[in-house]
């Protein structure tokens, strides 16, 4: 029985951590669909954990630190917008920066909240906004799968936003609209589809993900007030989880609990004498698959045959 | 990218590089605390590097007014390793007023050091800080290429004519911390989230392990524990591999909590990510300890926090600088342990010293462990280490103190290794040389040290 208890806590720790890429894979998945690639995650999670955590401290409301993180992040995502859909430049070029420019923004402001913004009485108040599991009764006493049922609140919202994207991208108008955006801009816009208004949609809600992602990551997982990066490196993984789950959000979800756990195994395994060869496996594999399907992604030839949308990375102009 | 040119990529990447440079440089002026702001270097110095071939360093005459220059392996904002060296920067230029000028430059990687080096030698720089073992080729091939400048390596154990080092060590500290955790610990399972199996951190390992043998021990010799207890005590360590990942760290913690029913937790990671996952589960009602790691840590988990391995580095900067400012600078290998570097007002090794476990800031020691539940004859067993340690009377690395210890617990005499063989026999203490090298546990740890 203790170990079943064991598996239990095992798989909350893969859920949970595996909600972190899932939420900024999904707002990715929306933006790709749409034809544009979004290289800033990473910085924009770091902007959505700074915001989320110095909104949910001050106001000692995580959900208004969600909010206002997905706002931000989506405000700054504009940028991008612009710069891609407008102004027609290099989609890869201006994510990059994005990136540089939201890891600044991010640190900083962090940094100066600490040292300035927030006493030691503040700091005492992270503990208590860090969200606590919620256990559906009879379902979350379950052996093993219980674990499903014990998350916190905003990992089973993460589950019921990815059925949304689903439904919203395969079995509504809308969806259709973007998808063919992606797919062929000149035609959509022939047929009468607005393009630039759709790119401009996706890519701004998907990055106001990101955004939630990072204050996730903050709120439910790591809760740290330092003028230092947080997201070290997961925001490129969930870019490249947007490859491995096909541009699809319901196979993002399988994507994203296995990198999840991925990550929990690697200190959950170490020290047992049979897995002992694998561990040095563990650590690398979310990184080096995350550089195997980005090289993937840029090879044109190989992303039409997994099916990423036609027009992905080029810019629409209407001539 | 079928229409996209070369030239479209560059003009794109370079317009978004600018605004997103600009913007950052926006927000970053905004947000940075007026302090940092007055320190960007005013570069008013005239560099006149009248460059002398002289082979061998000359101590410079006594200097008006200096220049020193921080290279850090972290952010100053990590909350532990380059936060405490950074704190330390900010204390000498505070003590020695306007004579000493510093700059600094943070997250360094390894392969950049020596071009960061010249930017700082070019800046006007005569005494320079590297802060990261991975600093220490680096640093040396400055240090031949530029004789009139000073160089400071942290934690190496490489010099040169004009190339010292210094480390303030935290095994003593740590064992004090392993006293605490034997002295308090229900289960007898504990737990170390650890950085890398390099002989620095095997060695602080080591040391907490004994300080929770000698803490079980005293709890055994009362009738507290009986043998078997002993017999069932667990030690697991999980490596990062990482100096600095917040979010592995809190995922390692928790899984030994989970796996091992572990209820202390002590780290080597330079965020309080630890700390908060012990005072997450007191929040639930669960008893779990940790403590503070080179800064203080102790406001992320107030009810978890016990004591802490804490630096002050500034002591450091102070001592070495003086030497410079006195124009008597010299080589040397200063690895400084509890007492070392304290004031000498105070008494014969009374002073804090650079290595310490409390602030004064954290109250009464006595009284805060004691309401944490710490038994009275443990904090005073603490107490007495710590004086001791200080003093430079005892050292926990000394196979006599642990042979009558060891032969109960293993039937072999002297500190002795995981396997179960003598590694220091009584009559033996464990020198400088073995403990920058060790790459073996003690025992009671769970698993060996990782190979490569």
């Amino acid at each position: 029985m203790v170990e079943l208890t064991m598996i239990n806590q095992f798989l909350i720790g893969a859920l949970t951590v595996g909600t972190i890429y899932l939420i900024a894979t999904l707002g990715e998945v929306l933006a790709e669909r749409s034809g544009i690639v979004n290289l800033g995650l990473e910085g924009l999670m770091e902007v959505g954990a700074t915001v989320g955590i110095i909104v949910a401290i001050f106001t000692e409301n995580p959900w208004l630190g969600f909010l206002t993180a997905f706002i931000t992040a989506a405000i700054i995502s504009v940028i991008h917008a612009f710069a891609c859909i407008t102004l027609k430049l290099n989609q890869f070029a201006s994510g990059l920066a994005l990136y540089i420019f939201g890891l600044g923004i991010g640190i900083t402001f962090r940094g100066y909240a600490r040292d300035v913004m927030l006493g030691p009485k503040e700091l005492m108040k992270i503990p208590k906004i860090r969200l606590y599991p919620v256990k559906i009764p009879l379902l979350g006493d379950l052996p093993v799968i219980g674990a499903l049922f014990s998350l916190n609140v905003m990992a089973y919202f993460a589950v019921i936003l990815s059925i949304v994207f689903w439904f919203i991208l395969f079995r509504t108008r809308i969806g259709l609209d973007i998808r063919s955006v992606g797919e062929n801009p000149a035609a959509a816009d022939a047929a009468g589809i607005n393009v630039f208004r759709l790119r401009y949609i996706a890519v701004i809600i998907g990055g106001g993900m990101a955004g939630l992602s990072g204050a996730y990551l903050m709120l439910a997982h790591t809760p740290q007030i330092m003028g230092a990066p947080i997201i070290l490196g997961r925001g490129w993984i969930a870019i490249a989880l947007v490859i491995f789950s096909f541009w699809n959000p319901l196979r993002a979800l399988l994507g994203a609990y296995l990198f999840g756990g991925l990550e929990i195994a690697y200190f959950w395994l170490q020290g047992i004498e049979i897995f002992k060869g694998v561990i040095p496996l563990l650590k690398a594999v979310p990184h080096v698959s995350a550089i195997i399907l980005l090289t993937i992604m840029s090879i044109e030839a190989l992303r039409r045959r997994i099916g990423a949308p036609e027009a992905l990375g080029k810019p629409y102009s209407r001539e | 990218m079928g229409e996209v040119t070369r030239r479209d990529f560059l003009k794109g990447l370079i317009g978004g590089l600018v605004v997103g440079a600009a913007l950052g440089l926006g927000g970053g002026y905004a947000a940075a605390p007026k302090g940092v702001v007055t320190e960007t270097v005013t570069r008013t110095e005239t560099v006149t590097e009248t460059v002398t071939a002289s082979p061998s360093p000359s101590p410079p005459p006594p200097a008006k007014k200096i220049k020193a220059g921080f290279i850090y392996v972290g952010p100053i904002g990590d909350y532990g390793w380059t936060y405490a060296h950074n704190s330390g920067r900010l204390y000498v230029e505070k003590q020695f007023g306007g004579t000493v000028e510093t700059v600094y430059i943070e997250s360094v990687p390894e392969a950049e050091a020596l071009p960061k080096i010249e930017s700082l030698i070019a800046e006007g720089c005569k005494v320079i800080f590297t802060t990261s073992f991975g600093f220490m080729d680096p640093t040396l091939e400055a240090a031949k290429k530029y004789p009139d400048v000073w160089f400071w390596h942290c934690s190496g154990y490489k010099r040169w004519d004009n190339m010292g080092t210094y480390f303030a060590e935290l095994y003593q500290p740590y064992y004090l911390c392993g006293l605490v955790a034997g002295a308090i610990s229900q289960t007898l399972k504990f737990g170390y989230v650890a950085a890398y199996p390099i002989p620095e951190v095997v060695r602080h390992i080591n040391s907490w392990v004994l300080g929770i043998w000698e803490g079980l021990w005293r709890r055994y010799k009362r009738g507290d524990l009986s043998l078997d207890d002993l017999k069932k005590v667990e030690v697991h360590v999980k490596w990062l591999y990482s100096w600095y990942d917040p979010p592995a760290a809190t995922d390692a913690a928790r899984s030994m909590v989970e796996m091992y029913d572990a209820d202390v937790l002590a780290f080597t990671e330079d965020s309080p990510a630890t700390l908060q996952v012990a005072e997450e589960y007191q929040k639930a009602g669960k008893k779990v300890w940790s403590y503070s790691h080179y800064s203080n840590m102790r406001d992320y988990g107030p009810t978890a926090h016990l004591i802490g391995q804490l630096v002050d580095w500034g002591l450091m900067y102070e001592y070495i600088l003086a030497y410079y400012l006195a124009g008597v600078a010299r080589s040397m290998d200063l690895w400084w342990l509890m007492g070392d570097g304290g004031d000498i007002r105070e008494g014969w090794r009374k002073g804090k010293g650079a290595a310490f476990i409390w602030l004064d800031e954290w109250g009464d020691l006595k009284a805060e462990l004691a309401a944490k539940g710490v038994p009275d004859w443990a904090i005073d067993l603490l107490l007495k280490r710590e004086t001791l340690m200080k003093e430079r009377y005892w050292d926990p690395w000394s196979g006599s103190f642990w042979a009558p210890i060891f032969k109960e617990l293993t039937g072999k005499e002297g500190i002795v290794d995981r396997e179960g063989n003598v590694r220091i026999k009584p009559g033996e203490v464990a020198d400088h040389d073995l403990l920058w090298s060790i790459d073996w546990f003690v025992w009671g740890l769970a698993e060996p040290v990782p190979k490569g």
